[in-house]
């Protein structure tokens, strides 16, 4: 028998590993939606992964301009479909800015329940399924049960479970319906002890932590450069968040922290710290909802606005949503429709992250990358 | 974010590990978009700014010459009046050419504007800057050396309104096909009636 494993054998002496160029994707479960990754592998190790993106491009900026303002808000809500209520009110306080109208205290104090519920839930799903690339069955059938309580709350609050079309300029479509602020107390209670099983459950496990501790590390330079913003900015140690910089929907009345990365486990910027950063802005976000619940006026959930209102004006406006900083870019001509609308994506500056980030890691590694960063294809594409 | 005429939202200081607070400059950050451009015309060249603009409803911003986009970013971002170490996105608008005797409430005409928003993490203001292209050829010099994030974005900007960013790395489309014509945002953009053989439905 020919003996392979001797090194004075010729024919082993001479071999090359040669430069495999694989496809990840576009229907990779682990790739959290149609993304292709063109990854060059040298064996394990990745020597270049080209990211290719574009196949849920809808393009809804070329289509809000045939639209009037308040038909828009359907089309942001599909952009990151996780979490759509963060998304309309990014579009719908921008619209208002340049309105020169600010919504009655009560429909901010509905935006403020509504987004920090949709906050849990995406910040849920999303470390959900980081658990489930990572091996972890369990955490996520936990993970989607208590999603699944936000999701029957908000079908109670506007009728929809996933695409809400519920914050208009003015306010909200419709006042909570009775006893759901209870239900709402009710889930608050709920949640916590459940978030402390997760824990127990996924956060310190052995198996993930080494799987996902000094993997994938984001320096805060890097981070800066690229132009991150919400956990994953945080997760490199970065203490920025809008809520609290330059608050909106008036959350300077909450007190809440903002959770960066302090490297519990592992190093600043990995994997581990982007992923417990959403953990503990689950805790943060069920303080924010039990204050608002409290403080919440009365009067009307909606204000005077026109049906179809005519804005004059340009502006830039961010809002925190959980995936980071969405920004509208609004020209307004006084027109019914906008001008152009164009919306800065979070997920579509952490995708551009992947070639130099993958690069010198295990193919393995890359799930671990790709799941951290929480992306959602709906919004890198538009 | 509050701004009324020609401010910029500041806010107090956070602690940031990436870059030192230069706590002794006080006064000296900027608070208005007119110091943006004193401070422009100051060092980069009187010439840079070609028009600031404050008194519509939203952000204000600074039209600046497109020769001189790099250094101004650079500027911002390394200033320590500035510090606008993040850019926050690249934008782009087409004003085709107003008919003559129409009014519009529009700024700009026959151009495309490219825009630029930087932000500090530091002083907590951000920037609008913009620069004005022919819209036959429109060409601006690529800030990708200066900001990792400028990639991606000039990218999708050059594939939606065909903006050229001399000096780009990988100067493709990004979310259209590689073989798809025209450029979409654009207002004279007329949409296709096949791709490829296959019919598009409107």
């Amino acid at each position: 028998m020919q003996d392979f494993t001797s090194p004075q054998n010729e024919e082993t002496v001479g071999l090359k590993t040669e430069e495999l160029t694989i496809n990840m994707g576009p229907q990779h479960p682990s790739t959290h939606g149609v993304l292709r990754l063109q990854i060059h592998s040298d064996g394990e190790v990745i020597r270049a992964a080209y990211p290719d993106i574009g196949y849920l491009h809808r393009c809804f900026e070329k289509h809000s301009e045939s639209r009037e303002y308040v038909q828009v808000i359907p089309f942001t809500d599909r952009m990151d479909y996780i979490a759509a209520m963060s998304q309309e009110l990014g579009y719908v306080l921008a619209v208002e800015k340049l309105l020169g109208f600010e919504a009655p205290e009560r429909a901010q104090g509905i935006r403020v329940i509504v987004c920090e519920l949709q906050r849990i839930a995406s910040h849920l799903l999303a470390v959900a399924t980081y658990g489930l690339d990572m091996g972890g069955f369990a955490p996520f059938i936990n993970a989607f049960r208590d999603r699944e309580h936000v999701l029957r709350l908000f079908e109670e609050i506007c009728g929809a479970r996933l695409l809400y079309n519920y914050i208009r300029p003015g306010g909200v479509s419709r006042d909570l319906s009775p006893g759901v602020l209870d239900k709402i107390k009710d889930f608050v209670k709920y949640l916590k002890p459940c978030l402390d099983e997760f824990n127990e459950l996924l956060t310190y496990n052995s198996i993930f932590v080494s799987r996902t501790t000094n993997v994938g590390i984001v320096t805060g330079e890097a981070a800066i450069s690229y132009g991150f913003s919400g956990p994953n900015l945080r997760g490199s140690g970065i203490d920025v968040d809008i809520r609290r910089d330059a608050p909106y929907s008036g959350y300077d009345k909450y007190e809440f922290d903002v959770c960066v990365g302090l490297a519990e486990r592992g190093t600043v910027g990995d994997c581990w710290n982007r992923y417990f950063v959403r953990v503990k802005e689950m805790y943060q976000s069920l303080r924010i909802i039990s204050q608002a619940v409290e403080a919440l006026p009365a009067g009307d959930a909606m204000g005077k606005v026109a049906k179809s209102p005519k804005p004059v004006g340009e502006i830039y406006m961010e809002t925190e949503c959980p995936r980071g900083n969405l920004g509208y870019h609004i020209v307004a001509d006084g027109s019914k429709k906008p001008w152009r609308v164009k919306a800065k994506s979070p997920c579509f500056i952490a995708t551009s992250s992947l070639d130099e980030m993958c690069r010198g890691m295990m193919i393995a590694d890359v799930v671990s990358y790709l799941g951290s960063i929480d992306i959602v294809l709906g919004e890198v594409d538009r | 974010m509050s701004e009324s005429k020609g401010q910029i939202a500041t806010r107090t200081y956070h602690s940031n590990p990436v870059a030192p607070v230069p706590q002794v400059l006080g006064s000296a950050v900027p608070k208005s978009i007119d110091d943006v451009a004193a401070a422009l015309r100051q060092k980069i060249g009187a010439d840079s700014v070609v028009l600031v603009e404050k008194e519509h409803v939203g952000t204000p911003y600074v039209v600046v010459s497109p020769s001189h986009i790099v250094e101004i970013l650079k500027f911002l971002r390394d200033d320590e009046r500035f510090y606008c170490s993040n850019l926050n996105v690249v934008s782009a608008v087409d004003y085709p050419p107003r008919a003559e005797g129409t009014e519009s409430l529009l700024k700009a005409s026959n151009v495309i504007e490219v825009v630029y928003v930087v932000q500090s993490y530091v002083h907590r203001h951000h920037v609008m800057v913009k620069v004005r292209l022919d819209r036959s050829a429109p060409k601006v010099a690529s800030v990708t050396g200066l900001f990792r994030a400028a990639n991606w974005y000039e990218r999708e900007c050059f594939d939606m309104l065909g903006v050229h960013f001399e000096g780009h790395p990988n100067h493709k489309r990004i979310l259209l096909p590689p073989d798809w014509v025209g450029h979409p945002l654009r207002k004279d953009y007329e949409f296709p009636e096949e791709y490829n053989g296959m019919k598009v439905p409107l």
